[in-house]
């Protein structure tokens, strides 16, 4: 519908008017315009609604299936009916816009509008055509190959003619010829005869020389298992094998060609040098799979076995007297290292104003050793009345301070303060020394404290990371808090140089160094014997594991080979 | 922000604690105060893995998994230990054998165990490689460090014995220094690096 717009004001206003509803401008003059073309404009313009654009564009779709489905199929009149009326809602639906319509008309009407994607799969369905077509005209040719074999033509006639198919035939008389006889296998009454039947079914099936055999129309043949061999090798499907050798990329080829009763183009199969070393090794494997074997009957890991089982029962033996065997009352000699004479000499000097710190560092597993260790130390100590308080850095410490008070009967000694456990190691030990520093240096802080500054720091520690974070952290905040050692015997030498720089004052590592400083326990001599009996029988494992040459030559090539 | 936040804290966190090294009557409140905040956090997420640990082996449980015996196990055992724990003190004797008398046994065992590894292995380089130089002087230490430890070698003092004894036993100290400095340097870049916002060790990534 045509209308007037105003210049002025863009007011609508009716074909013939002079003048504008809204503001009275003249409209002479101006043109008049389609409101429908307004309107799409103002779609354009506007937020367009996209689910309702992709609902139109599905329903275009839908009836464009509909229209080709009733072209090629030739539905019935009823559902041409229907596709119809949908068609016409379509196309009465007040939804579409006009310039989708235009779209859709130009889409028709000009290949060239149609889009990139959509022209390529229009030239991929093309493709997709061809190709069968081709397929089809190379099975024709091969059913027309196999026809005139069957009908006795020369095998030595030009390929191109098989290949090809006689001009002066129609292709249409090809394909109905093949699928007469096709028809005359398969269908007996279309066939012209009963001795077409026959000669059509002679030979090519299975059933019918089973039956011809059963009803003694067929001469039982005696097999010829030579032949049958040469003709299972050279067989129907005869191949001719060209094998070439490219030095360049040192790649093999095989050609094969002319297989019997198909027209297969040439095929190539490159095998590379790599892939023949896979297959060399899986032949060589498999030759080694299909080789008979001889029965291993060696007795030599039983054996072995049981020799690691004697040894050991050994050991233990061993071990266990020694444990029972040596006299409580024996003297144990040996040298009294400095560092050890350091730690006797701050246990004398200890009176009971002393207050001492004892950092519990070392695992369950080591309890035997760090008793043996420590319990006489903390037996001279108690003697002097000094207060004693306990931190642990594992989370078994508070126990294990408490089985070292049982073991060396000193309950009744002294009340011991417990300052708990702390996580991480060096965290107390920052946070004690850190506790020092403010109890010195603000009196008035030093009553938060639960205990007292301490005089002395007494370290029992079985691994030296943790040690040397309770050293590092307490001697770089408090230099001159003297700080003792009680060690295993593995951890001793990885600290010792702390003591060789004056940061640690003293340290007894191992049981030697406790029995060397004569506080040794009644159970000292039996451990200690026990120890070095030890420590004999892995000397005594060492050498003759070194000096076995066969064993070494074996485990050399096994440890090659892996 | 969600980046920055953490990065300041750890700065700040770290300078503080390296300032209190060197004026440590002046910062001492505010480092422990800072400890004080560090330890109970430890001890938080010491609760939050023994939590996911019950979790792990609840699950394996529940759905009878793979090793879903040796759970009960574990959870038995813990429960066990837990309710004994909050009914008696550490300090009561009875727990503390509870305890004791299981964990020392199965630790000590494991200690044996490592020794005889280690023991084997030490013979399984000489089988492996033969004889080389590295191997041999190897061995040749151990077996002098295992006489020493013996105590049967003790030379009188002043003697030429005495001094040989001694300078041997003070090779290994060499050999210690050296990995006492080597981990010193590696905390110290390990810490720089953490300073400089170079490493971010608290990122899950």
């Amino acid at each position: 519908m045509f209308k007037l717009i105003c210049p002025e004001c863009n007011a609508e206003n009716p074909l013939g008017a002079e003048k504008c509803k809204d503001c009275g401008t003249i409209l002479e003059g101006a043109i008049p315009e389609d409101s429908n073309q307004e309107k799409g404009s103002d779609l354009e313009k506007e937020d367009v609604n996209l689910s309702d654009l992709l609902h139109l564009l599905k329903h275009d779709e839908d009836l464009n299936q509909f229209n080709e489905k009733s072209e090629k199929d030739s539905v019935s009149d009823s559902e041409q009916a229907d596709i119809e009326s949908l068609s016409e809602q379509v196309e009465e639906e007040p939804e579409v816009p006009e310039w989708l319509n235009r779209i859709r008309q130009r889409a028709q009407a000009e290949p060239d509008s149609v889009g990139e994607v959509t022209q390529k799969i229009f030239a991929a369905r093309q493709s997709l055509e061809d190709a069968e077509n081709e397929r089809q005209q190379q099975l024709e040719s091969l059913l027309q190959k196999i026809h005139d074999e069957d009908e006795g033509t020369a095998p030595s006639e030009d390929p191109e003619r098989i290949a090809e198919p006689d001009e002066d035939v129609a292709p249409d008389t090809i394909r109905g010829d093949w699928l007469r006889r096709i028809r005359k296998k398969h269908r007996p009454a279309e066939a012209e005869s009963a001795d077409e039947i026959l000669s059509e079914r002679e030979g090519d099936s299975l059933l019918h020389w089973l039956v011809a055999l059963e009803n003694g129309e067929q001469p039982l043949e005696e097999l010829e298992e030579e032949e049958f061999s040469k003709q299972s090798t050279h067989g129907e499907i005869t191949q001719e094998i060209k094998y070439i050798v490219n030095p360049e990329d040192d790649t093999k080829k095989f050609i094969l060609n002319d297989v019997k009763g198909t027209q297969l183009e040439a095929m190539v199969l490159a095998i590379s040098q790599e892939d023949q070393a896979r297959v060399e090794q899986l032949m060589a494997a498999l030759r080694a799979e299909k080789s008979a074997r001889q029965v291993s009957t060696r007795s030599g890991p039983a054996f072995n076995r049981g020799l690691r089982l004697i040894i050991a029962l050994v050991l233990i033996a061993i071990l266990s007297l020694a444990l029972f065997v040596a006299r409580s009352d024996a003297r144990l000699y040996g040298r009294l290292r400095p560092q050890a004479q350091s730690v006797g000499e701050w246990v004398h000097n200890l009176n009971d104003n002393s207050s001492i710190l004892l950092v519990m560092d070392y695992s369950a597993a080591f309890s035997g050793e760090m008793e043996l260790i420590s319990t006489p130390i903390l037996k001279e100590i108690f003697k002097t009345g000094a207060k004693v308080t306990t931190l642990s850095s594992v989370p078994a410490g508070r126990l294990l301070f408490d089985r070292l008070i049982e073991v060396g009967s000193l309950e009744s000694r002294q009340t011991v303060a417990d300052l708990g456990y702390f996580p991480i190691g060096s965290f107390g030990a920052y946070g004690l020394a850190n506790q020092i520093t403010q109890a010195r240096n603000q009196p008035e802080f030093a009553i938060n404290l639960s205990v007292e500054p301490f005089d002395n720091i007494l370290i029992i520690g079985d691994d030296y990371e943790g040690v040397m974070a309770w050293i590092e952290q307490i001697h770089s905040l408090n230099p001159e808090m003297p700080i003792l050692l009680l060690l295993s015997d593995q951890a001793g030498p990885l600290l010792q140089p702390y003591w060789e720089s004056g940061q640690v004052q003293g340290m007894i590592s191992g049981i030697s160094d406790s029995v060397n400083l004569g506080v040794e326990s009644n159970e000292s001599p039996n451990r200690w014997l026990a120890y070095q009996v030890g420590t004999v029988l892995m000397i005594l494992m060492l050498l003759i594991g070194m000096s076995l040459p066969g064993s070494r030559n074996s485990a050399v090539t096994k440890g090659d080979e892996q | 922000m969600k980046r920055v936040i953490p990065v300041l804290v750890l700065i700040v966190t770290g300078l503080a604690i390296l300032a209190g090294y060197f004026f440590p009557v002046e910062l001492s409140q505010l480092n422990g105060l800072l400890i004080n905040w560090g330890i109970l956090l430890i001890g938080v997420a010491g609760l939050i893995g023994i939590g996911c640990l019950l979790r792990t082996h609840i699950v394996r449980v529940i759905h009878w998994q793979k090793g879903a015996l040796l759970s009960v196990v574990v959870l038995v055992a813990f429960l066990i230990t837990l309710g004994m724990g909050f009914l008696l003190s550490p300090q009561d004797s009875f727990f503390r054998n509870w305890v004791l008398n299981i964990q020392i046994p199965v630790e000590t065992s494991l200690l044996a165990l490592l020794a005889v590894t280690l023991l084997y292995g030490s013979l399984r380089i000489i089988r492996i490689r033969g004889w080389t130089l590295m191997s041999v002087s190897f061995l040749i230490s151990a077996l002098i460090s295992l006489i020493l430890n013996l105590q049967y070698l003790q030379p009188a003092s002043g003697t030429a014995g005495y001094e040989w004894v001694e300078v041997i036993r003070r090779i290994p100290l060499a050999g210690l220094r050296g990995i006492l400095i080597g981990v010193a340097l590696g905390g110290l870049i390990v810490g720089l690096r953490i300073l400089l916002v170079m490493d971010r060790p608290y990122e899950d990534k």
